[in-house]
C-alpha cells in the first residue's frame, strides 16, 4: 500500500516515513506543501497522511485543490490543531480522519490501515481466499493452519493482490502502489516478487494461484 | 456618607422642611398681622366713640362716660378697657372693668396717629390696648351727646385722620372706615409705629382744623389721655391653633414627603441598580457581552461606555492570551510528536546500535529546539512582568555584533549569504550587555534565516538627538539597523512581525529553529531597555531598526524608562503586555539603583 506523508518538521517526517516502511507500506515524503499536491495529484496513493501547517501551500488549502481535482485518496489529517473548530473544519473540507499531535505512533498505523481497508471496500482484517488468509491488522499470512513467512515487500505485493482478488492488477498498478520513488528497483521486479510469492504459496494439498493475464497483468484467487 | 440614597433622600427632605418653615411662618405672619390690624381697627372705633365723652369746660376737663350708652362697645364680643387719665397722671374715669385692677400701662401717641401696643391686661390676660394723647376743645354746647355726636367731625380731630376723601367724615361706618385707614400705616410699620412723613401729613390736616378752635383757648389749656384696650384671649387662641395646625401639616407633608421621596429616589436610582446588575453578571469566561447602554440616562452613559471599552480591551487581550497560549502548546506538540515518533519506531523492532544512536541524536535535536524555545517563552514571561534587573553600562556596538556574528558566521557561509559591516566608526550604547547581547542574536539570528539563499545582510548606525517627546526622552540616540534581502513578507506586516508566535506565511511553521518569538523579544527587550525597535519592508528589504539610549539617564531620572515601558504600541497591534509590564528597575550590581 503507497502511502503520501505530507509533514514539514523533518524528525517527525523522518520518524514516520521510517516506521510506515518498516510496516510494508511504500511511502512518498515531503515538507512543502506545494510539492505534496504534485505528488496527490499525478500518483494514485492508498492514503495521504497530511500536515496542515506546511510552508508554501497549507494542508486545508491542499485538500480542497485535490478534491477540486477529482481525487478521491483517504486522507488523514495530522496537525498540532486540537480545537473542535479546526476538526471540523478539516474534515469538512473532504479529510476521512484525524489524528493529534502528539500521537502514538502504533494509533497512526492503524488508523492508515483503516483507510486502506475502507479504499478497497473491506471491513474485514482478514482477507481470505480459499485456503489463503491474511490478517491484515498483524500482517500475517496462512496457508490452511500454516504460516507464510513473507518479507515487507513480498506481503505489500501479496495484500495488494488479495485486496484486489478475482481483478486483473496490472504491473504499473503493482508498481504504483507497492514501491514508492526511493525504492531503485529495476523494470522486471514485480515479476520477480511474483515468483517469490508463487514459491512461499505452493503448497502440495492446497496451493493458491497467481494467475498471470497475458500482456495485462495478475489475478489471485478467482477463476482465469 | 456613602449611600447616593440617603443623601439624596436627606437633600430632598431638608429643603422640603426648610420650604415648609418659611411657607408657614410667612402664613402666619400675615394671619396675625391681619387679625390685628382687625383688631386696631376697631379699637380706633372704640377710641373715637370715647373721645366724645371728653369735654373741655374751660378750667378743666372732663369725661363722663356712661358705659351702658355705648353701643359700640357691647357690640364688640371682647371685654374692652379704658381709662382716661390727665398729664399728671389724674386718673379722669375708667371702664368698670378696670375696677379693682391696676390701671393699664400709660403710654400714648397723638391724637391723629394714637399708639397701638400689646399687652398683658391687669387681670392677667392677653390685651391689645391703643394710646392718645388728645386735647379736647373748649366746649360750650350741652353735654348731653349720644355717639352720633361724633359726626360732627369738624369740632373734633378723628382719632383716625381722614386722609382719603372717601373717609370723611358722618357715619359710624366712615368713622370705622377712617379707624382702618389709620391702622394702617401702623400695620405697615409693625406694632403701631408710624413713618415720619405720614405722621407729617396727618397732623398738617387737623390742625389746620382744630387751629379755629384753638382761639377761644383757655388760658391752661390741657390734654388728656385716653389708653384703652380689649381683651384678645381669643384673639390669642386662634393664633396659637393656627400655628399648632401649620406645625401639624407641615410635620405631616415632611413625613409625606420622606416616604414619597424616598419612592423617586429609588425610582431614580433603578438605572443604577440596573447597571450594577449587568455589571454583577459580566462573566471573565464570555468577554463576549456588553453592557446595554441604550436605555441608559445620559448620566449613566459615560459609565457604560467607559465600561464597555474595558470590557472590550479586556476581551481582546484575553482572546491573545488564548491565543498564544494555543500556539506554544502547537509549537510544542510539533516537536513533541516527532520525538515521541521517533523513539516509538526506534523500538518497534531491533535494530542496529547505529539505528539507535541516529533516533538518540534525533531526538537531542528536537529537545535542544523544545529548549530554546522554552527558553525564548521564559524570558518573554520575565520580560513582560518586569521581573530581569538590568546592569546598564557603556556597550561599544562592534565588539558586541562580532561576538554575536561569530556562531551564525557557518550558517550564514552555508546558504550562501554575504555580511556587510557598514558601522564604519565607533558607536556605543547604554543598556545591559546580557540582554542586549540577546537582541543583537536574535536580529543576526532572524537575518540569516529569512534571508534569501546567496543574499545580503548589512548593519549600519547613527547617532540620533531627541528633543524628548512622549515616546522618547531627551538625549542621545543609538540608533541601529539589521537588514536583509530576500523578504517576502508585505509592508503591511512590518507590526506583525513583532507579534508572538507570528510567522509571515501561516504554513511556513519553517522547517527551521523559529517559533516566531524572536522578534516579539527584540521589541520588548528593546523597551525593557529604554528603546524601540520598529521593522520596515522596502522592495524585499526588511529591516529591523532597533533606537536605543546612547548616553546614561541625567541624575535622578528614574521615572524615563518607565514612560518608555507604558509607550502605547502606536499601532495597537502588539500585545497590551508592553504597557502592563512592570518596569524592570536599573540595578547596579550591588542591587542599588544606578546613579549615573
Amino acid at each position: 500500500m503507497r502511502v503520501l506523508l505530507i509533514e514539514d518538521y523533518p524528525p517527525l517526517q523522518k520518524a514516520l516515513a521510517r516506521g510506515l516502511r518498516e510496516e510494508g507500506f511504500a511511502v512518498d515524503a515531503t515538507g512543502d506543501g506545494n510539492e505534496g499536491l504534485w505528488y496527490a495529484t499525478g500518483n494514485d496513493y492508498d492514503v495521504i497522511v497530511l500536515d496542515l501547517m506546511l510552508p508554501g501551500l497549507d494542508g486545508l488549502s491542499l485538500l480542497r485543490k485535490l478534491r477540486a481535482a477529482g481525487k478521491q485518496t483517504h486522507v488523514l489529517i495530522l496537525t498540532a490543531r486540537d480545537t473542535l473548530a479546526d476538526r471540523v473544519k478539516g474534515l469538512d473540507l473532504g479529510a476521512d480522519d484525524y489524528l493529534v499531535k502528539p500521537f502514538a505512533f502504533e494509533e497512526l498505523l492503524a488508523r492508515v490501515r483503516a483507510l486502506v481497508r475502507r479504499k478497497y471496500q473491506g471491513k474485514n482484517p482478514c482477507i481470505e481466499i480459499d485456503a489463503l488468509r491474511i490478517d491484515t491488522a498483524a500482517r500475517r499470512v496462512f496457508l490452511g493452519d500454516e504460516e507464510v513467512r513473507l518479507t515487507a515487500r513480498e506481503y505489500a505485493l501479496l495484500e495488494y493482490l488479495a485486496r484486489r482478488s478475482g481483478q486483473t492488477v496490472s504491473r504499473s498498478e503493482i508498481w504504483e502502489h507497492v514501491y514508492d520513488f526511493q525504492s531503485s528497483a529495476s523494470s522486471n521486479v514485480v515479476d520477480v516478487y511474483i515468483g517469490y510469492l508463487r514459491k512461499k504459496l505452493h503448497r502440495d494439498d492446497h496451493s493458491v494461484l497467481i494467475h498471470t493475464i497475458r500482456g495485462m497483468g495478475y489475478m489471485l484467487g478467482g477463476q482465469q | 456618607m456613602t449611600s447616593l440614597r440617603v443623601r439624596l433622600l436627606l437633600g430632598m427632605v431638608t429643603a422640603i422642611v426648610f420650604l415648609l418653615g418659611v411657607f408657614a411662618l410667612t402664613v402666619y405672619t400675615s394671619i396675625r398681622r391681619s387679625l390685628l390690624r382687625e383688631l386696631d381697627a376697631s379699637l380706633a372705633t372704640m377710641a373715637q366713640t370715647l373721645l366724645n365723652y371728653v369735654e373741655n369746660r374751660g378750667d378743666r376737663i372732663r369725661a363722663d362716660v356712661n358705659e351702658a350708652d355705648l353701643p359700640e362697645l357691647h357690640r364688640a364680643s371682647r371685654t374692652y378697657y379704658f381709662q382716661f387719665l390727665l398729664p399728671d397722671g389724674t386718673e379722669l374715669v375708667r371702664s368698670r372693668s378696670l375696677e379693682g385692677y391696676p390701671l393699664l400701662p400709660e403710654f400714648h401717641g397723638p391724637a391723629e396717629s394714637p399708639e397701638f401696643q400689646s399687652m398683658t391686661l391687669p387681670n392677667g390676660r392677653p390685651g391689645r390696648a391703643v394710646g392718645l394723647e388728645f386735647r379736647p376743645p373748649p366746649e360750650a354746647r350741652s353735654r348731653s351727646r349720644a355717639p352720633r355726636a361724633a359726626t360732627k367731625p369738624a369740632t373734633r380731630p378723628h382719632v383716625a385722620p381722614a386722609t382719603r376723601p372717601a373717609a370723611g367724615p358722618g357715619t359710624k361706618k366712615n368713622l370705622a372706615a377712617a379707624g382702618k385707614a389709620k391702622a394702617d400705616p401702623a400695620e405697615r410699620s409693625g406694632e403701631g409705629k408710624v413713618r415720619k412723613g405720614e405722621t407729617k401729613d396727618k397732623k398738617a390736616d387737623p390742625s389746620k382744623k382744630v387751629e379755629p378752635h384753638k382761639k377761644p383757648r383757655p388760658p391752661r389749656p390741657q390734654t388728656v389721655t385716653l389708653v384703652a384696650a380689649l381683651d384678645i384671649g381669643d384673639l390669642e387662641d386662634h393664633l396659637a391653633w393656627i400655628r399648632w395646625m401649620l406645625a401639624g401639616a407641615g410635620g405631616g407633608i415632611v413625613l409625606l414627603s420622606l416616604g414619597l421621596a424616598g419612592l423617586v429616589v429609588r425610582q431614580g436610582l433603578r438605572p443604577v441598580n440596573h447597571l450594577a446588575g449587568q455589571i454583577a453578571d459580566v462573566d471573565e469566561e464570555d468577554l463576549a457581552m456588553r453592557l446595554d447602554v441604550d436605555d441608559l440616562p445620559r448620566e449613566l452613559l459615560p459609565v457604560g461606555e467607559c465600561l464597555n471599552g474595558l470590557l472590550g480591551r479586556l476581551e481582546a487581550a484575553f482572546a491573545r492570551q488564548r491565543c498564544f497560549t494555543a500556539d506554544v502548546a502547537h509549537e510544542l506538540r510539533t516537536p513533541l510528536a516527532g520525538m515521541r515518533s521517533t523513539l516509538e519506531v526506534a523500538l518497534s523492532r531491533a535494530r542496529k546500535s547505529e539505528d539507535y544512536r541516529e533516533a538518540l541524536d534525533d531526538c537531542l535535536a528536537i529537545s535542544t529546539r523544545m529548549h530554546a524555545m522554552v527558553d525564548s517563552l521564559l524570558m518573554l514571561a520575565r520580560l513582560e512582568s518586569g521581573q530581569l534587573a538590568f546592569q546598564m553600562q557603556d556597550i561599544a556596538l562592534e565588539e558586541l555584533v562580532e561576538e554575536c556574528w561569530l556562531p551564525l558566521a557557518d550558517k550564514a557561509r552555508d546558504r550562501g549569504l554575504s555580511f556587510e559591516n557598514r558601522l564604519g566608526g565607533q558607536f556605543t550604547c547604554v543598556s545591559d550587555r546580557r540582554m542586549l547581547s540577546l537582541v543583537m542574536r536574535n536580529l543576526l539570528d532572524n537575518a540569516v534565516e529569512y534571508a534569501d539563499a546567496g543574499g545580503r545582510i548589512w548593519i549600519d548606525a547613527r547617532y540620533a538627538e531627541s528633543v524628548g517627546s512622549d515616546c522618547q526622552p531627551a538625549g542621545r540616540r543609538l540608533v541601529f539597523r539589521v537588514a536583509n534581502t530576500g523578504c517576502r513578507l508585505e509592508a503591511a506586516d512590518t507590526e506583525r512581525v513583532f507579534e508572538r508566535m507570528w510567522r509571515g506565511d501561516a504554513s511556513r511553521s519553517g522547517a527551521g529553529e523559529h517559533a516566531g518569538l524572536g522578534l516579539a523579544l527584540v521589541r520588548r527587550a528593546a523597551v525593557a531597555l529604554g528603546g524601540w525597535a520598529s521593522a520596515d519592508i522596502a522592495e524585499a528589504v526588511f529591516t529591523v531598526t532597533l533606537d536605543l539610549p546612547a548616553e546614561h539617564p541625567p541624575h535622578g531620572d528614574d521615572d524615563r524608562l518607565e514612560d518608555e515601558a507604558h509607550r502605547d504600541d502606536p499601532t495597537g497591534a502588539a500585545e497590551p503586555c508592553i504597557s502592563e509590564m512592570a518596569q524592570p528597575r536599573l540595578l547596579s550590581q550591588s542591587g542599588r539603583p544606578v546613579q549615573s
